[in-house]
């Protein structure tokens, strides 16, 4: 039957906000958990004053920091303070922690934006071809790269591409970081390299398999007959279908991003967000940690949302299927 | 690290891009292959030698697993022992006292890198191992707690599980190991947290689609408790699926063991692991790379070894797999057809029946269309499949002509060839379509194109599957105002809505902004009449255009056809299994079977001088007065299959009025009146008998 467009929206506007309930509690979940696992790990004025520090400042830091509070009434001030974006002081730096934090996060994006901008498009290519030729030179380097990315540790094939192009050839600098932008380009290029193998191998498989299916479709055999190019039959009938499982796919692969740029940044000294949590976790600094966790929370749960509504963009049925 | 995902990776098998259209694949004989064949040792090493690639893979994991069990007997040094005069030597330095060559070289330290390789096997397979018998134990019981309970609890799970995967892995065991510290079994009870929803969404997914299977209700029926047909009947059926996930999960695990212990919060003790060997060689990169390259390498044949084991563990789970990896074909290992295929010989004979005189080229005004010995075969796994078997048949301007057959006799692949969307490379076509004279075959796509949907246009069965389901109609339809005639968006889009209304499509304009799945299936079905008539076309093909629809919106379409048939005066080719539909829309029939032409003539010529055995048991199987779209299924026997047509007349097995000559000599198109011809030795005894 046919929708009314009233109704489109209620359906589109349902779904919206079920997704966003459902962000909330994803986000509610993850802090609750940071709470209780972060109490478990000992008296943080133990932590932030050092072993040798004497009890009695101890005991009265303790009564200070509220850690005397019934639990509940600390839950409740740790919720209040997490959505004002207080997570406390960094016992490493001594500074709120949001502010390290919020200080990393450009130098992350960079690196994120360059290898998920490269990552999918290329992808995309590799896998559309590979659909298009069975059997062709993209066709196998799709397989090769697929089991490449599950197979290869990213810390292992860092070290080796800075081995190769950088020690040996001398191509690019091993590590560093000049700032976001142009100049930062060469020194990104490796980092880049490491986080978009698995991405591009995972993508372009599922690209090719849904390519494949969408080309077996009985109405590319309509836009065939309508007499369109096959670059219009292939490019712009089949490939926006077989679009919805890649863009569901790029959702997973901005996640495993998130992953890689804790190792990457670790080996190439980028000093982003992943560099911080090593650091942090060496000097066991916890508000620092806990603020990792939640912020990347966040990312994760924007990035979901992103994808969903993208997806119900893309994918007309969705927006009434799922309402 | 790098989250592994075989499901995505290996998850689909392909379909085959080249297999034709489903009507003409050859039915399996047997229901499900069950070959008479056996698993030999001899067939497994032929298995093994065709799929080296897998050998391979099983023998360095065997190398691998007999490393980590014996590492102090076949590693050649101990793995702590230093030697501060061999620091940093490359690979096969000869040692010091003349023992075993250091094939790896040594670390900064001096230590054998292989026998440190060899002794870290154990750590990685022990925890991976560890790790996902853990996670296992778990995703599986929750999941099919979950998928067979529901209510709740599921919800409350399925929530959980989309939470945690979507979560970037190595920050939660990294958050985790900072809160437990490193060691061993922290790592591994780390990463069985972080995995165990893999498990439980494949389980829960595949516990609620054996939940409503009849052997599980059936179980229910009889009075069987829960826990029984869970650990009885659910889980027996789920258990190669879980195990090939899990060994892909070993591989995903010693990746993430790795990965921790590179970043130093894994394994405590001072036993070496592969991650942490990669670690130590991070300071000498400059002049040691061995010490990082072998540890790593190990590492990746390690995971690869794992999911080619997991790769091949899939297909010889599958029943059909199994028996191919083994090369054992079902088709082959069956009795041999009863029927065989027409020899090179018959098909000459075939091509020999001489064509009658209204397929002879005409001199003057050549027909819109003339198809001239038409032949298309198909390569398929279970032999060359003959679909059309040279048919020859002209279209006149304003004509309506009706191609009747049941499916499988080659119908539908006779027009798709003439729009040339017959996957090519797999068919092979000979013969000549002319369209005005000029033989589309020998055109190349690109000469073709212009022609198509704008001079020669095609309907299809099912318009819901024919649309593109990610386009508004409007956009579809534009597409050829845009394509053909380069209009802009704008103009494109008036015209479609234009032509819909012509469709009498209600509310046109609003509904050009609609997409296929919003409208009902007679109103799609008008969509897909608008887009092929939208550029005025010369000819307009519809295959079956009401069989995916109901009676009554049948009619309709029908109606809607002749009329702009009418109106335009277009030829139009009708594709049907239906003789009422015949009856109502030919002026000319074409009988087709096993890819021939039986009988042509005059709707009234077939119907009042049948002179065909088929055309007469087709009209004596429609139901009289009830029911007028009788279906042309009601003949004792089968149709040939298209790999394995007859000798002589293909009908002759199921015709009554079968002659021994029959089963020899293929009966060539003859003249019955004018314009009427039967393919059939004995038409004159067809005729008269009534
Ligand atoms: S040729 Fe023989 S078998 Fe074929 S239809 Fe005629 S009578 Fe029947």
């Amino acid at each position: 039957m046919p929708a009314a467009p009233a109704q489109k929206e209620a359906n589109l506007r349902r779904y919206v906000l079920k997704r966003l309930f459902q962000a909330i509690f994803v986000l509610l979940a993850v802090l609750s958990l940071v709470f209780i696992i972060g109490r478990q790990i000992g008296d943080p004025a133990r932590l932030i004053l050092g072993l040798e520090a004497p009890e009695a400042d101890v005991v009265a830091l303790r009564e200070e920091m509220g850690l005397n509070d019934p639990i509940f009434v600390q839950y409740g001030r740790f919720l209040v303070r997490a959505v004002q974006g207080d997570f406390g002081t960094s016992y490493w730096q001594g500074v709120p922690t949001i502010e390290l934090v919020l200080e990393r996060i450009p130098a992350t994006l960079f690196l994120s934006a360059l290898a998920f901008g490269s990552a999918v498009p290329l992808a995309i290519l590799i896998g559309v071809l590979a659909a298009v030729r069975p059997g062709s030179f993209m066709d196998r380097l799709t397989t090769v790269l697929s089991l490449a990315g599950v197979c290869i540790v990213d810390f292992w094939l860092a070290l080796m591409l800075i081995i190769f192009v950088s020690v040996r050839l001398g191509w690019l600098p091993t590590s560093g970081f000049v700032g976001v932008g142009l100049a930062g380009l060469p020194f990104a290029i490796l980092p880049v390299a490491t986080l978009i193998l698995g991405p591009v191998g995972r993508v372009a498989q599922l690209t090719r398999i849904a390519m494949i299916e969408e080309i077996n479709q009985a109405y590319v055999k309509t836009a065939r007959a309508k007499g369109l190019s096959e670059y219009l039959v292939l490019g712009k009938h089949a490939l926006k279908n077989a679009l919805i499982p890649t863009i569901t796919l790029s959702g997973d692969v901005l996640i495993s991003l998130m992953n890689g740029v804790i190792i990457v940044e670790f080996i190439f000294a980028w000093p982003g967000v992943g560099q911080l949590l090593m650091q942090a976790i060496q000097r066991r600094d916890l508000p620092t940690i806990e603020t990792l966790v939640f912020t990347t929370t966040v990312m994760v749960v924007c990035v979901n949302l992103v994808v969903d509504m993208t997806y119900a963009y893309i994918n007309p049925r969705i927006r009434y299927d799922s309402a | 690290m790098t989250a592994p995902n075989g499901e995505s990776l290996h998850g689909k098998q392909n379909p085959d891009p080249a297999a034709p259209n489903d009507e003409l694949l050859p039915q399996p004989v047997g229901g499900t292959a069950a070959p008479l064949a056996k698993v030999t040792l001899g067939r497994i090493m032929r298995g093994f030698r065709r799929d080296n690639i897998t050998l391979l893979a099983l023998i360095f994991l065997f190398l691998v697993v007999m490393s980590a069990l014996f590492a102090e007997f076949l590693a050649p040094y101990s793995p702590t022992q230093q030697n501060l005069r061999l620091r940093l030597m490359p690979p096969f330095t000869p040692a010091v006292e003349g023992g075993f060559p250091h094939l790896l070289g040594t670390d900064a330290l001096g230590r054998d890198i292989f026998s440190r390789l060899i002794h870290g096997a154990r750590i990685s397979i022990s925890l991976g191992v560890a790790s996902v018998l853990l996670s296992g134990t778990l995703g599986v019981t929750l999941g099919l707690l979950g998928g067979y309970y529901r209510g709740r609890l599921d919800d409350f799970l399925s929530r959980v599980v989309d939470v945690q995967i979507g979560f970037p892995v190595l920050l939660f065991a990294l958050f985790l190991l900072f809160v437990t510290g490193p060691g061993y079994w922290n790592v591994v009870v780390v990463l069985a947290l972080a995995r165990w929803p893999v498990y439980a969404r494949v389980v829960r997914s595949l516990t609620l689609s054996y939940r409503e299977t009849p052997f599980v209700e059936g179980a229910r029926a009889i009075g069987c408790d829960d826990r029984r047909i869970i650990l009885k009947h659910l889980l027996p059926n789920m258990l190669s699926p879980i195990l090939v996930l899990a060994t892909l999960e070993v591989s995903g695990t010693i990746l993430g063991e790795s990965g921790l212990s590179f970043l130093g919060l894994g394994v405590t003790a001072d036993t070496p692991t592969w991650g942490k060997d990669v670690a130590n060689g991070r300071e000498y990169l400059r002049i040691g790379w061995w010490v990082i390259a072998f540890p790593g390498l190990t590492i990746f044949l390690t995971a690869l070894s794992i999911n080619l084991a997991a790769m091949w563990g899939r297909t010889i789970t599958d029943p059909l797999g199994r028996w191919q990896w083994l090369g054992v074909s079902p088709v082959l290992a069956k009795a041999p057809p009863a029927i065989a295929a027409p020899s090179r010989e018959n098909v000459a004979t075939l091509t020999a029946a001489p064509a009658d005189a209204s397929t002879q080229p005409r001199a003057g005004n050549p027909p819109v269309l003339e198809v001239k010995d038409l032949r298309v075969e198909f390569d398929t796994p279970a032999g060359v499949l003959y679909a059309v078997n040279g048919i020859s048949y002209t279209v006149e301007a304003g004509q309506r002509l009706v191609i009747l057959g049941e499916s499988g006799s080659g119908k539908t692949v006779n027009v798709e060839t003439i729009m040339g969307v017959v996957p090519s490379p797999p068919a092979r076509l000979s013969g000549a379509i002319y369209y005005r004279g000029d033989n589309l075959l020998t055109y190349s796509p690109g000469q073709r194109r212009p022609l198509l949907g704008s001079k020669i246009a095609m309907i299809f069965q099912d318009p819901l599957t024919a649309l593109n389901p990610a386009f508004t109609v409007g956009e579809q339809i534009a597409e050829m105002f845009r394509v053909h005639q380069g209009l802009s968006h704008g103009q494109a889009k008036k015209q479609a809505i234009e032509m819909m209304d012509r469709m009498r499509i209600p509310s046109a304009a609003r509904r050009a902004n609609d997409y296929p799945h919003q409208f009902s299936g007679g109103m799609r079905q008008r969509v897909m009449i608008a887009m092929a008539l939208a550029l005025g076309p010369e000819v307009l093909i519809a295959d079956e255009p009401t069989t995916a629809l109901d009676v009554t919106i049948q009619a309709q379409i029908m109606k809607l056809l002749r009329e702009v048939q009418t109106e335009t005066g277009m030829a139009l080719i009708l594709i049907t299994h239906d003789f009422g539909v015949a009856v109502e829309m030919a002026d000319q029939v074409l009988l087709m079977y096993a890819g021939k032409i039986v009988e042509r003539g005059s709707i009234q010529d077939i119907f009042r001088q049948t002179a065909h055995p088929y055309t007469k048991a087709l009209l004596t199987s429609i139901p009289r007065a009830d029911h007028k779209g009788g279906r042309l299924t009601a003949i004792a026997g089968a149709p040939p299959r298209l790999t394995h047509i007859p000798f002589g007349c293909p009908f002759h097995p199921r015709c009554p009025y079968a002659i021994p000559r029959c089963e020899s000599e293929v009966p060539p198109l003859r003249p019955v009146s004018a314009n009427h011809s039967s393919a059939c030795h004995l038409f004159e005894e067809v005729l008269l008998d009534r």
